[in-house]
């Protein structure tokens, strides 16, 4: 069981996702045979009580939108199960679907795109309920009307059409197009992403507003951690797919425990022009979808890849090292090595470049390293990352991390568990 | 009534919210009793072929296919239309804007009246060669009919007949007045405008929604097949048709119509492919409505900027075709397109002149070639100006397809 | 490799060196179909060599027409109706468009938001910009072409000597922004003019980006950074401006700023960054005045004489932290909106911090420069 419960709940959670994966296929020629898969989302799983608001975080490539139309049924999984209110959600029979599609809201990403030209806002907002059979036509006007009002709009603006309003306004509109049937759940796609610094804090506001009155659950995607921070209960960050961490949204961001999650806060920019430390990814490329990293997906840019037992140097030649494979292996050869000529380049610069240590006390290593410096000299990458892959191992690149529950949350890292002779990150 | 609590978004009673799909609508009435109609005057007409539909007016195969494309235009063009213009209202300002836009609606809907209510207060006028080649009023022609009804005057062997208000505008080989001929031309103009509305059009637009919505394999197929269609040259297909089964406007419709809707379906399709992923469309699709909604209510209104011009130049299109194909000659002889009417001119037999195409007799009797002319010429504007203006007035923004 | 977080080094003398970029009361308008729109209604700042001046601002504040000005790349149907733009002696209002174009890429240059519209989607990346070199140097194609490899790994393309003949759209975001800037960087501008050059792109990606910028400005290239997000602003300004409604209302050096933002939009803007601040709830629309000070219909502090006139006159009591507001007037009281101050800046905002120290207290607090505004204490 993953997912913690906030306190006093009892019953079953409102959302219940386990094992969530879905792969598109990639296919080539006439018959479309399948040559590939990209895995959007590989194994999620994650509860979301009533009326919490649950953040899910990540970079492009990581699946959160993907998780949002799953959500919403306007993708189907390819493996997993989806639980709402207690029933799957797969399978469902017209009048269930019907059931589903009122109790769950959407707001997605765009307010300029979110609505059709060609209709009135008071069309737009009003689409569900017609979508959903409710008929009396001068009901649901009054309806659109007063909500229009609460969400901080004129009655009078149900006339005039999209293309006359402003992004924050747009997103007012659509906050009320996915209340208006009453939902259970709000799956809001970077609602804010598009607005200024002020709207964006109304909107949330707003938002926040209406669900705590409501009491509706929120599973709000962002890549942007002062919404989340301001917005989200507890806060979801995910990676290539997978989610590597989960906790209550000031835990996380204040005493974050994956590798990816600390990655990810060191690169904003702190708002107070002083300075912190901060950690860098090994790699700056975030891997293919279609071809993930083997065992932990982020080990090819973890700061905190953990060496095999027998590996005896000390840490920061250690993260050296590591950083030399992984960026040659990726490909990402540093400006400062490229050269048009042919001649070699000089072992020096290279050695100065990756800031490798002069001398290692390990022979084997000493030698591998001296081997790939030469070989990347001499312009053959193969041949260099052949010799550092064989000796740098690393039990992060053979084994999936499980999950495991810590401080309340969940995180997915080797550092944590019990077998691995490695502390967590950070200490 | 209590008012407060009813308008309150929480206050609905899902629970006894009846999922009433309208199955009853307007469209589908119409286009009930009115096939219903058709194939009901078809079947006694085909039983006892004693029928005169209006007046003087024996249905043909085509008259048929006609009517039929016309229920089908009625229920679902006009009342959409007449339901969008209920709601939207005509934007007088608008219209006194575009005086262009208003000529050319206004025109082509002339042509359409005259067109369809021709046989019904016309009949066929009887062949009177004697008349042939009549001028119009006001102006005179050297080629002089065996019996000139106006004013003869000038030299022997160099006579010269003038116009008379029996013939106002003129008449042709066959001594049929050209007005007849022009409002025959515009009954032609109007069945294929019809027709192709009816039937060419909604089957691009079915296949290219289907391609574009369904993508892989099928998408592939549909595709495929397109290219394939539009290669083939229409024309001689039309040709080998004729060969067969003689001129027919059917035929015409049916060898063009089949090999052009492709280009629409292609446009169609890259719309739909366009459109699904924008918000409104992914949001109405989170709603869980149907494909049909979501592309009857979303994806195709908002395609309406491409699509508008593009079927408006088909149906010119298609115009021009007739008139090219009837020019050549391979026309039913009985029907008086404005291609039939002009090519007749230039091929016409005129008595006593030498039969010299490149020279006099398509000049000395111009007035045969130029009014159709000047009629397919403004049918073919006016379309494309109403085209623009059309895909205008839907556009709530007022500005070109901004997306 | 520069570091996003490592201290900055301030290039800006600050002493009275010559600005490199000078813009006085700058005024465009914008023509609408409701009428004009002044959209820069009285600007005026510097750049000197090697500074970054970051312009921050909301949409509609005016802040990308500001530095579309100064580059005289405006719509069409904007037009420049009054100031002074100069750039080191020459002034840019003057120039007729032969001269402008032969100095817009070579003396500064501009990097715009969106890669995907400023990249041409038709041409290998390295002829772009080998052809901005061969427009304002006369080099022969050979030696443009090694400039041109020289550039893109300059700006940190990976395996540029491979990628040289790619298509803009065989990068990634990141990437295009990056190749953006190459091009900008060809006729080695003093300045580098950039709007919004890192949205659209993903946190570790944009902090690549920060330092790629960084990087550039130690080298000595003056910075113009037009922003709506303070985070940029604090990773990259020496000194900052604040827009709103077309005009500045406060400037000064950007530590000054953040420890205290004297104008209540500033503080506003700090305080929407803070999860926990309590904020005056907006509503969504408010006309804003021709005159006066723009804010006050949204200012909790607004007084009957933020009306009418031009903006209040900038008031820094002898600092480089100017602020344009009625209450830092000489006899104006302004402990209502310093108390403001003190709870908007985000050193004493509830960051939370990893490393250890403290929230509050200590650093932020700070001692107060010379010409402090007056607060009682």
């Amino acid at each position: 069981m993953t997912g913690e419960r906030s306190s006093g709940d009892s019953g079953t959670p409102l959302l219940s996702v386990r094992d969530l994966a879905v792969h598109y296929p990639i296919t080539k020629g006439w018959l479309r045979r399948e040559v590939g898969r990209v895995r959007a989302v590989d194994g999620l799983s994650f509860d979301v009580d009533r009326g919490e608001a649950l953040g899910l975080v990540g970079e492009s490539g990581s699946g959160k939108t993907t998780v949002a139309h799953t959500l919403c049924r306007l993708e189907e999984p390819t493996d997993g199960e989806i639980r709402f209110r207690g029933q799957p959600i797969a399978d469902q029979s017209t009048a269930e679907r019907r059931s589903f599609t009122r109790r769950v809201g959407l707001v997605v990403q765009d307010p300029h795109e979110a609505f059709n030209p060609r209709m009135t806002v008071g069309e737009a907002v009003a689409e569900p309920l017609v979508v959903h059979g409710f008929d009396d036509q001068g009901r649901r006007e009054a309806i659109v009307a007063d909500l229009f009002e609460r969400v901080g709009l004129s009655t009078t603006d149900t006339d005039r059409f999209p293309h006359e309003f402003s992004g924050g306004e747009l997103q007012r509109i659509a906050i009320a197009r996915a209340l208006i049937t009453n939902p259970d759940l709000i799956v809001a796609d970077e609602p804010t992403s598009a607005l200024d610094a002020r709207v964006r804090a109304d909107i949330l506001d707003l938002l926040d507003g209406i669900r705590r009155e409501h009491d509706i659950a929120v599973v709000f995607i962002s890549h942007d951690l002062d919404v989340v921070r301001r917005f989200c209960d507890r806060v979801a960050v995910m990676y290539l797919g997978e989610i590597v961490e989960t906790g209550r949204t000031e835990r996380v961001l204040s005493e974050p425990k994956h590798p990816y999650t600390r990655v990810l806060l060191s690169a904003v920019p702190a708002l107070d022009p002083r300075e912190r430390t901060h950690e860098r990814p090994l790699t700056d490329v975030i891997p293919d979808p279609a071809d993930p990293p083997s065992g932990c997906r982020f080990h090819t840019r973890c700061p905190a890849v953990i060496p095999d037992p027998d590996v005896t140097i000390s840490p920061e030649a250690w993260r050296s090292l590591v950083r030399f494979r992984f960026t040659v292996e990726v490909g990402e050869i540093p400006p400062e090595l490229a050269v048009d000529s042919d001649e070699p380049i000089a072992h020096d610069l290279v050695r100065r470049t990756f800031d490798l240590p002069e001398r290692l006390e390990d022979e084997t290593l000493q030698a591998a390293v001296d081997g790939a410096v030469a070989a990347l000299a001499a312009g053959d990458e193969r041949e260099a990352v052949e010799r550092l892959k064989a000796v740098l191992t690393t039990p992060c690149e053979r084994r999936e991390p499980a999950v495991e529950t810590v401080d309340g949350g969940t995180v997915r890292c080797l550092r944590y568990e019990s077998d691995i002779d490695a502390s967590p990150p950070g200490r | 009534m209590s008012d407060d609590v009813e308008h309150r978004f929480e206050n609905i009673d899902w629970e006894h919210v009846s999922d009433s799909r309208r199955v009853v609508t307007t469209e589908r009435v119409v286009f009930v009793c009115g096939m219903a109609l058709v194939l009901a005057l078809a079947l006694y007409d085909y039983r006892s072929d004693d029928l005169f539909l209006v007046a003087r007016w024996r249905p043909t195969f085509t008259d048929w296919v006609f009517l039929s494309a016309l229920v089908v235009v009625m229920a679902y063009a006009v009342v959409p239309l007449l339901r969008w213009v209920r709601r939207h209202g005509v934007r007088r300002s608008t219209l006194r804007e575009r005086p262009a836009v208003l000529a050319a609606g206004t025109f082509l809907a002339l042509v359409g009246t005259v067109g369809l209510l021709s046989p019904v207060v016309m009949s066929t006028p009887p062949l009177r060669f004697e008349h042939a080649f009549h001028p119009p009023v006001g102006f005179s022609s050297s080629v002089v009919p065996t019996d000139c009804l106006g004013r003869e005057t000038g030299e022997p062997f160099e006579r010269v007949c003038h116009g008379t208000w029996e013939y106002p505008l003129g008449t042709n080989e066959r001594g049929h007045p050209m007005g007849y001929l022009l409002v025959e031309g515009a009954r032609v103009t109007l069945y294929i405008a019809v027709i192709s509305l009816a039937f060419i059009i909604p089957f691009a637009g079915a296949v290219g929604v289907v391609a574009g919505y369904r993508g892989g394999r099928i998408d592939d197929l549909l595709s495929a097949y397109i290219d394939v269609q539009l290669s083939i040259p229409a024309i001689i297909v039309y040709f080998v048709g004729y060969m067969y089964w003689g001129p027919s406007i059917l035929l015409l419709l049916a060898a063009f119509g089949l090999l052009s809707w492709g280009g629409l379906a292609r446009l169609i399709r890259s719309e739909v492919i366009q459109r699904r992923s924008d918000g409104y469309v992914l949001f109405a699709r989170s709603l869980g409505a149907s494909e049909r909604y979501v592309t009857a209510k979303h994806v195709l209104p908002n395609s309406t900027n491409t699509l508008v011009p593009s079927l408006f130049q088909l149906l010119a299109l298609f115009v021009l075709l007739e008139a090219a194909v009837a020019f050549l000659g391979f026309h039913h002889l009985e029907t008086y397109s404005w291609g039939a009417t002009i090519s007749e001119s230039v091929n016409a037999a005129v008595e006593g002149q030498l039969h010299d195409r490149a020279d006099d007799p398509a000049y000395r009797i111009w007035w045969v070639s130029t009014l159709p002319a000047v009629a397919l010429t403004a049918t073919i504007v006016s379309l494309k100006i109403l085209g623009d203006g059309v895909r205008d007035a839907l556009d709530p923004r007022g500005e070109r397809g901004e997306t | 490799m520069t570091d996003s977080h490592a201290p900055r080094r301030r290039n800006a003398r600050e002493d009275d060196s010559t600005p490199l970029l000078s813009v006085t009361d700058l005024r465009t308008v914008i023509r609408t179909a409701e009428g004009p729109l002044h959209a820069v209604d009285g600007v005026s700042f510097s750049v000197r060599p090697g500074e970054t001046v970051c312009i921050v601002g909301e949409s509609g504040s005016g802040k990308s027409i500001t530095c579309r000005s100064v580059t005289r790349l405006l719509p069409s149907a904007a037009e420049i109706v009054g100031g002074e733009l100069t750039l080191g002696e020459r002034s840019l209002r003057a120039l007729p468009p032969e001269e402008l174009e032969s100095i817009r890429g070579d003396r500064i240059a501009h990097v715009f938001q969106n890669p995907q519209r400023s990249l041409d989607p038709v041409y290998p990346v390295g002829e772009q910009i080998t052809e901005t070199i061969r427009i304002h140097t006369a080099t022969p194609s050979e030696e443009a072409r090694r400039r041109a490899l020289t550039l893109l790994r300059r700006v940190g393309i990976p395996r540029a000597h491979e990628r040289i003949d790619d298509y803009p759209h065989e990068f990634s975001g990141g990437m295009q922004q990056r190749v953006a800037v190459a091009i900008a960087l060809a006729g080695e501008p003093e300045i580098l003019v950039a709007d919004e050059p890192t949205t659209a792109v993903d946190a570790t990606v944009q902090a690549r980006l920060i330092e790629l910028f960084r990087s550039l400005t130690d080298e000595g290239t003056a910075l113009l950074l037009v922003t709506h997000d303070l985070r940029i602003v604090s990773a990259l300004a020496d000194r900052v401006l604040v827009m709103y409604a077309g005009t500045v209302v406060e400037r000064g050096p950007v530590e000054r700023v953040f420890d205290r933002p004297l104008h209540p939009y500033t503080q506003a803007l700090f305080r929407s960054y803070d999860a926990t601040a309590d904020r005056e709830s907006a509503p969504p629309r408010r006309t804003i005045p021709a005159d006066g000070c723009r804010f006050r219909p949204a200012c909790p502090h607004a007084v009957e004489r933020c009306a009418g006139g031009d903006q209040p006159t900038f008031q820094g009591h002898g600092t480089d932290h100017e602020v344009s507001c009625v209450h830092f007037e000489p006899d104006a009281d302004a402990t209502a909106v310093l108390a403001d101050a003190r709870r908007s800046s985000p050193g004493r905002a509830m960051e939370p911090r990893r490393d250890g120290e403290g929230t509050q207290d200590e650093g932020s607090e700070g001692p107060e420069g010379p010409g402090a505004m007056g607060e009682p204490e």
